[in-house]
């Protein structure tokens, strides 16, 4: 597992962009914590570690619904949340875009299990 | 399960009218029947004031606008002779009395037309100008987005209630379905979900913006720019419905040249002939007694039959454009509950597998039906996520019956696969986006209005890639859009009173101003005629309104 740095300030981001999951606008709050099951952040980058901009990233639960995205300018991505019925080892995360083919894909170990807090996934690609 | 129900056919209510004012055989063959010139003592001459002209006795009203220099002429062809009423639009101003005008056959008329400032502005205002006047933050404001589906804003500016007055006045508005009009005020069976803490916020700033601290308001009143250049150069006719209570929500024209309309708030299925201005309405029945009545999207299937999202009524009602006749797909009834409502139908593909596309909304899932069995089967795309406001709403389907869907409790188009179920969810690029209304091009791409974020949208499904393009007035919430034969894309909404015609490529766009207060639903282009023609209904003004731009 590569070893690169944590990046607090993104983290911090997706944070505050946690509302992203909200809902319509008069009918009360748009989340509902007691649901807040696995979600997903991080960076597909190329084999030398710079961030692949607008790769397409993919969260696939076993034999359920597809999650698609792509990753920002800076190449970052974020999926969730998932209902917490949902068992993280059921979740594959991979990423595409063309003239890449996917080399690995790298979770991050928290340093506690909270299933509130996003998970990071970095997902690795190289030419050809 | 499947009731048949033969159309009580309603010779009776067939309702003939304006045979007076329109007969374009007998117009004249080229220029114009009625010119005049627009003025002010503040302005002189005025450039973007529409002027509409309505024969005596007649339900069709036709409108042009102004130039540059002020002149204004309905083309030959739209005026038969007779006595016609001018009105006009022009905010900020009126008519300085009353306007009436001869129309003969055979030369032009003229008639010059006065304004003076109005004294009463409030009343012209569209909701996007009261969103833009009223001062307060987004977040304040965002929440009224809801309030149009049913009255303007004029309404709640208007109202004299304090922040507890208003309180109360929200949690009654919980208890109306969603298809009610002032015309016509319908309870749900059960109330919609609300916070209270944010029913308390949006009660006290609605109460320092209404005149409930005063005689008048505290801030401006500020006004959109009349149209000028590419906006004044287009035809409007506006077709008035035989009862005020009729609310047409989705427009379409068949082969025939017909114009077909759901009824939101009754359980009728309206036709206009737009060559005629002569009316029908086929009645189906009461499929749940008690509940709201009328339906909301209008599709067409494969063999031009007619299919409507029964709402509260529930299930799906097709109707057999040859033999008038209507078929009930009802729901089963442990599926069946207080709740229950189908808002959309896609039955576009469904010869492919004999299956049509439906949505349950108080489930927030997908529903599809099949044909054969006349069963619903329940499709949940958000059964893995958080639970959250998830509503599947506009929906198109693709080549192979694959549905797309949009997402309106929140920022995502779905796509459901006909073969195996499952689900894929495509995030907006901008967030809370709550995209709405939807249609499929011919290349198969997925074009909709993103109504919370003031954007049209293409998602094209080779590529998984979103566009995104911001429409030109603020707040004015886009509720659908339509790309026609040119790639012209066609959106309005229930704001603006404004129609918006954007060419993607080159990314230029016109907003064409309607003559009168217009809460926009679906929108449609015939694009069978040339120019195309543009259709709508008038959800909360009982019209069906067509436009062709002259250029």
């Amino acid at each position: 597992m590569s070893k690169l740095p944590i990046r607090p300030a993104c983290f911090l981001a997706f944070l505050a962009l946690g509302t992203a999951w909200a809902g319509g606008d008069f009918g009360g709050p748009d989340e509902n914590p007691e649901d807040q099951g696995p979600s997903y952040f991080g960076f597909v980058r190329d084999a030398r570690g710079a961030p692949i901009p607008d790769a397409k990233v993919t969260a696939n639960v076993k034999n359920g619904v597809s999650f698609i995205t792509h990753t920002t300018a800076a190449g970052l991505y974020k999926i969730g949340s998932f209902s917490k019925q949902v068992n993280p080892g059921d979740i594959t995360i991979s990423c595409a875009k063309d003239g890449y083919r996917q080399t690995r894909v790298v979770k991050r170990p928290s340093p506690k299990v909270d299933p509130s807090k996003p998970i990071e996934v970095e997902c690795r690609m190289e030419r050809g | 399960m499947l009731s048949k129900f033969a159309l009580a056919a309603i010779s009776g209510a067939l309702v003939l009218f304006l045979q007076l004012g329109v007969d374009p055989a007998r117009a004249q063959e080229s220029g114009t029947v009625l010119t005049g010139r627009i003025t002010s003592a503040a302005e002189g001459a005025m450039e973007g004031v529409l002027v509409s002209a309505r024969a005596a006795g007649s339900s069709i009203t036709f409108t042009v606008v102004s130039d540059r220099d002020g002149r204004f002429g309905f083309p030959a062809g739209r005026l038969a002779p007779g006595r016609y009423a001018l009105s006009i639009r022009a905010v900020g101003y009126e008519l300085d009395g009353p306007s009436t005008v001869e129309v003969a056959a055979q030369k032009t008329a003229r008639v010059d037309i006065a304004l003076r400032k109005t004294r009463d502005l409030a009343a012209q205002l569209s909701n996007t100008e009261w969103f833009t006047s009223m001062p307060g933050t987004a977040e304040q404001k965002r929440p009224l987005i809801e309030c149009m589906s049913c009255h303007t804003f004029e309404r709640i500016a208007r109202s004299r209630y304090g922040a507890d007055e208003m309180y109360s006045v929200l949690k009654r508005m919980t208890t109306y379905a969603n298809n009610s009009t002032m015309q016509r005020v319908q309870r749900r069976k059960v109330d919609r979900r609300f916070d209270e803490d944010s029913f308390r916020k949006l009660a006290a700033y609605l109460a320092t913006v209404n005149l409930s601290k005063g005689p008048s308001w505290s801030y401006e009143l500020k006004t959109l720019p009349r149209p000028t250049g590419r906006a004044t150069r287009a035809v409007i006719t506006e077709y008035d419905l035989p009862r005020k209570t009729i609310a047409p929500h989705d427009v379409r024209t068949g082969a025939d040249g017909m114009v077909w309309y759901s009824n939101f708030v009754e359980n009728y299925l309206g036709r206009l002939d737009p060559k005629t201005g002569s009316h029908a309405e086929y009645a189906y029945p009461v499929i749940k007694p008690g509940a709201p009545l009328g339906s909301l999207a209008l599709e067409a299937d494969n063999d031009g039959n007619l299919w409507l999202a029964a709402m509260f009524q529930t299930g799906l009602v097709k109707f057999d454009v040859r033999t008038r006749t209507f078929r009930i797909f009802r729901l089963s009834p442990e599926a069946n509950t207080d709740a229950s409502q189908q808002s959309m139908v896609m039955p576009r593909q469904s010869q492919i597998d004999g299956k049509v596309w439906t949505n349950e909304v108080s489930t927030q899932s997908i529903m599809r039906l099949d044909l054969v069995s006349g069963k619903f089967e329940l499709i949940d795309p958000f059964k893995y996520l958080a639970k959250g406001n998830h509503s599947p709403y506009g929906l198109a389907a693709d080549a192979a019956n694959n549905l797309y869907f949009m997402d309106f409790g929140d920022e995502a188009i779905g796509r459901v696969d006909a073969k195996t179920g499952q689900s894929t969810l495509y995030p907006t690029p901008t967030k809370r986006s709550r995209p709405r209304r939807t249609m499929m091009d011919a290349q198969g791409r997925v074009w909709f209005a993103e109504f919370a974020a003031n954007k049209v949208a293409m998602f094209d499904p080779g590529r998984d890639a979103f566009k995104e393009w911001e429409v030109p007035t603020p707040h004015t919430y886009p509720y659908d859009v339509f790309v026609d034969k040119n790639g012209e894309l066609w959106s309005g909404s229930m704001s603006s009173d404004r129609i918006l015609r954007f060419d993607p490529e080159r990314g230029t766009s016109v907003e064409y101003l309607l003559p009168r207060q217009t809460n926009v639903r679906r929108v449609f282009v015939d694009d069978s005629t040339t120019p195309v023609t543009f259709w709508v209904g008038s959800n909360h003004g009982a019209s069906i309104i067509s436009l062709q731009a002259l250029e």
